[in-house]
């Protein structure tokens, strides 16, 4: 295997009683796409939240670029959460101004061009827009960084089939090619054809990991069916 | 990055509070002219609407600060708030003091709304005549008093923040503002009756007639001329604010580190 980015050895994450992820081990290489997958419940967000540094108490080692999750790897990964994080206060370019504030890696040009491109009124307040457009500006944000890491949770969960298609196309083109990308998701159809890696979780632990070509041959079919003949209810 | 923090947390906060100030400092300059003019329907409405500004000053600062620590951390907004490059502690600190200085900056209009109702109706010379009489020896007492004010306002805000905290790690959803209230209640009585239990140090700084003395703690009333003395310094008082400061500090900050629960 390439160069290892992350590492994480014997992850445990417990909520009072609920263990949400369970003995993880995994070393996931550098500049490669690799799918988080696994039904609602599997730990899929628990375990970004623990890159992100939103988690910062759990049994085991993680490491990003040698570094356990803090200041210094905060401003290496890019981060998606599952929902609005944006102050309904600002507009885009109040966004804009904000993230190249904070982050040496974030090119203010390329965001303001991507607004453009999707045809968002760059003053317009977020709480004026639509769900789907204030999360199209978050996209726009996290994509308009150099990151060594990004980390996408559910990004196309909340949006139509057609749409799906182009968020895929934005975040293709526009995420650092040399960085690596993690992109959780249960629709796995959607992500089949982009991903070098696929993770699948199962009650929080790592059911299989592998490069999606080998997971394919090994066990003759795509992802999707794999995914759905493992997790049938 | 803790410049940055400080710019942007004045940025999200500046607008309400900088509009309540000058409208202050406006309504008391109207007050001030319409007291020389002893147009008494006027000036009755504008004094009321003062009042109601000062009082709606603290309103602001209140729900500022709410804003400012539960609005930017433990809403979804949270999600951006620690996910950048910075310490949980530079971004507790930066909050901290930020409140704090809209805190002083409100306290301070409050005094020049007051002043320039006094100017105008005064001449200047006549200002100069009352200040050429202050002692100059009451100024430092008026400072120490400033900086315990200053203190006790610190100790308010990170008693609020462990308050928030206590609400965020509950997973308070329904009547959050009743919940958040009876907390604080609860806590300020919890820790004003650990404080009167246990007197460490009952000794105080006092100032009398031009000079500094450390004694015992004793309020004495001077019944002829209905006067009282009273410690300028309680340094009980003051070690438990510290010390309450600090354990409620490192309680915020272990609640946010380890049972952050974002929306």
């Amino acid at each position: 295997m390439e160069k290892s980015i992350i590492e994480i050895n014997n992850l445990t994450k417990h909520y009072n009683q609920v263990t949400a992820l369970r003995n993880i081990n995994l070393k996931l290489p550098a500049g490669k796409i690799i799918g988080l997958m696994g039904p609602n419940g599997s730990g899929k967000t628990t375990f970004l939240k623990i890159l992100a540094n939103l988690l910062m108490t759990y049994e085991g080692e993680v490491l990003i670029n040698g570094f356990k999750p803090g200041v210094e790897t905060k401003s290496m990964i890019s981060y998606l959460p599952d929902c609005n994080y944006l102050s309904e206060k600002w507009n885009s370019l109040d966004a804009i101004y904000f993230f190249n504030d904070f982050y040496n890696d974030f090119d203010p040009e390329r965001a303001k061009r991507l607004i453009q491109r999707l045809q968002i009124d760059p003053f317009q307040k977020f709480k004026h827009l639509s769900k789907g457009t204030k999360e199209k500006v978050q996209l726009v944000m996290v994509l308009s960084r150099k990151a060594k890491i990004y980390l996408f949770d559910e990004p196309i969960a909340g949006v139509d089939p057609a749409a799906r298609e182009f968020i895929f196309e934005l975040i293709l083109e526009n995420y650092n090619k040399e960085g690596t990308m993690i992109v959780s998701t249960h629709l796995i159809s959607d992500i089949e054809e982009i991903v070098d890696y696929a993770i699948f979780l199962k009650y929080g632990t790592v059911h299989c990991f592998d490069e999606a070509e080998t997971i394919r041959a090994e066990h003759g079919k795509s992802l999707n069916d794999y995914f759905k003949e493992e997790y049938r209810c | 990055m803790l410049k940055k923090l400080f710019k942007h947390e004045f940025k999200n906060t500046y607008l309400e509070i900088t509009f309540i100030n000058i409208a202050m400092i406006v309504v008391s300059l109207l007050c001030a002219l319409l007291l020389r003019s002893r147009s008494s329907v006027f000036l009755s409405l504008a004094l009321i609407t003062l009042m109601f500004l000062f009082f709606g000053s603290f309103i602001v600062l209140i729900m500022n600060i709410i804003k400012s620590f539960n609005g930017k951390m433990f809403t979804s907004e949270g999600y951006l708030t620690f996910t950048l490059p910075v310490s949980v502690d530079n971004i507790l600190i930066t909050k901290i003091i930020t409140n704090l200085i809209w805190y002083i900056v409100t306290i301070l209009s409050i005094i020049i709304s007051l002043f320039l109702i006094f100017l105008i109706n005064n001449d200047i010379i006549g200002l100069f005549e009352i200040l050429k009489h202050i002692d100059i020896m009451y100024f430092p007492p008026a400072i120490i008093l400033a900086f315990i004010s200053i203190f006790q306002l610190l100790f308010f805000l990170v008693f609020l923040l462990f308050t928030l905290a206590i609400l965020n790690i509950g997973k308070v959803k329904r009547y959050k503002m009743l919940v958040g209230i009876a907390i604080y209640f609860g806590l300020s009585t919890a820790a004003s009756w650990i404080k009167s239990l246990f007197t460490v140090v009952p000794l105080g700084l006092y100032f009398e007639e031009g000079t500094y003395s450390i004694h015992r703690i004793t309020t004495i009333w001077n019944l002829e001329n209905f006067s009282f003395s009273f410690p300028l310094i309680n340094f009980n008082d003051l070690l438990w604010n510290i010390a309450l400061i600090i354990g409620l500090y490192i309680g915020s900050r272990l609640m946010i580190k380890h049972r952050l629960e974002l929306e």
